[in-house]
């Protein structure tokens, strides 16, 4: 009965602190073998209080599992590296990779069309209606994608390393380059030729904020977690 | 057995050094090897034995170590065995930790007059 209490105790601990299911059953799999081998050897052990003396207290256990598991990710070896610089590289990398795709993309579309997206003039040949809906969803892509597979990098990072607040301080930098950046289609007219520009500029308009929406509310959902998790790790 | 208060930074990878020699001796399972680190220190190194799980948890994930479900006994346990990967980590530790001893030895006898070590 006392190793059943003291293994749902230290289970109760383990999940508090955001543990995998997978390690924290293991680890209580194996301290409940090695109680049972203690109760073996010494039958005059029957209490909880004296489990807790041999093994340690479930708190002081969470928390050395807790310690190693962080110490077992990059990320938790190198969270300021990771989290800091780390979404600066993958946002930069994100929109140079999405970019390519999308003028990749833009190329087959006029391959397919024998050139029909170069044909484009202002004045005797203006782009149709979907012609200009695909420009428009192409810079959606630039827009949206690289802040949202960004944020969904460094959550899963946070989630996985059991280092919440590192993961908010992460995805408020995306959100933050998210509301910086800026990509906009400007269709040709008789006077200018059309073009597309993308940036980082701080114009804060509602189009910025938008694409920091996902990022944001990732921020606002880590950092609740954050408050949640024992104060011993909750820190940056 | 009474809690100690030890000094993290200092004594970092001390557990971890003695995992590793004590499994390249022979394959134990979690509850051999507190025994093990208990006997071969001649009793004076005393910690909560359950934390010894989570150090060997890591080792396995850096595949320093490698664990199987056994039967021991009569009873299943898992057993761990170092890797090659382990031994050659094991060799890095022992000389890390040779030097540092031979460091503070030479603070304690006095180490202005000698030779500096080299940590």
């Amino acid at each position: 009965m006392a190793i059943r209490r003291w293994s749902d105790r230290l289970r109760q601990e383990l999940r508090r602190r955001r543990l995998p299911d997978d390690y924290v059953e293991r680890l209580v799999a194996e301290l409940s073998d090695h109680a049972a081998d203690l109760f073996q050897e010494n039958l005059a052990m029957d209490a909880e209080h004296d489990l807790e003396k041999r093994l340690g207290t479930p708190q002081t256990l969470a928390l050395a599992a807790e310690s190693e598991y962080r110490r077992r990710t990059f990320a938790g070896r190198h969270p300021i590296f990771t989290f800091i610089g780390g979404p600066f590289v993958a946002v930069f990398a994100m929109v140079v990779g999405t970019v390519t795709i999308v003028l990749i993309a833009s190329a087959l579309v006029d391959l397919a069309t024998d050139g029909g997206l170069r044909a484009n003039d202002a004045a005797r040949n203006p782009p149709s209606a979907w012609e200009m809906a695909l420009m428009q969803g192409l810079n959606c892509i630039v827009r949206f994608v690289p802040f949202g597979l960004s944020c969904w990098l460094f959550f899963r990072l946070a989630v996985r390393s059991g280092l919440p607040a590192w993961g908010a301080v992460a995805c408020g930098i995306v959100a933050v380059l998210g509301f910086s950046f800026w990509a906009a289609v400007d269709q040709a007219t008789p006077d200018a030729m059309g073009c597309w520009t993308l940036g980082f500029a701080w114009r804060a308009d509602f189009d910025q904020a938008v694409q920091a929406i996902v990022p944001a509310v990732a921020t606002a959902w880590l950092v609740w977690h954050a408050l949640r998790t024992p104060a011993a790790y909750a820190a940056v | 057995m009474s809690t100690k208060k030890t000094n993290p930074d200092f004594l970092n990878g001390v557990p971890e050094l003695l995992v590793l020699r004590l499994l390249a001796e022979r394959p134990m399972h979690g509850y051999d090897l507190v025994r093990a680190i208990g006997t071969e220190s001649g009793g004076k190194l005393e910690f909560g034995e359950g934390c010894i799980y989570p150090i060997l948890h890591r080792l396995e994930e850096g595949r320093f170590l490698v664990g199987c479900r056994e039967s021991v006994g009569g009873k299943t346990r898992i057993v761990y065995r170092v890797t090659r990967q382990g031994k050659k980590r094991l060799a890095e530790s022992v000389a890390q930790w040779t030097d540092v001893v031979a460091a503070i030895r030479t603070v304690l006898e006095g180490g202005e007059h000698g030779d500096p070590a080299v940590v």
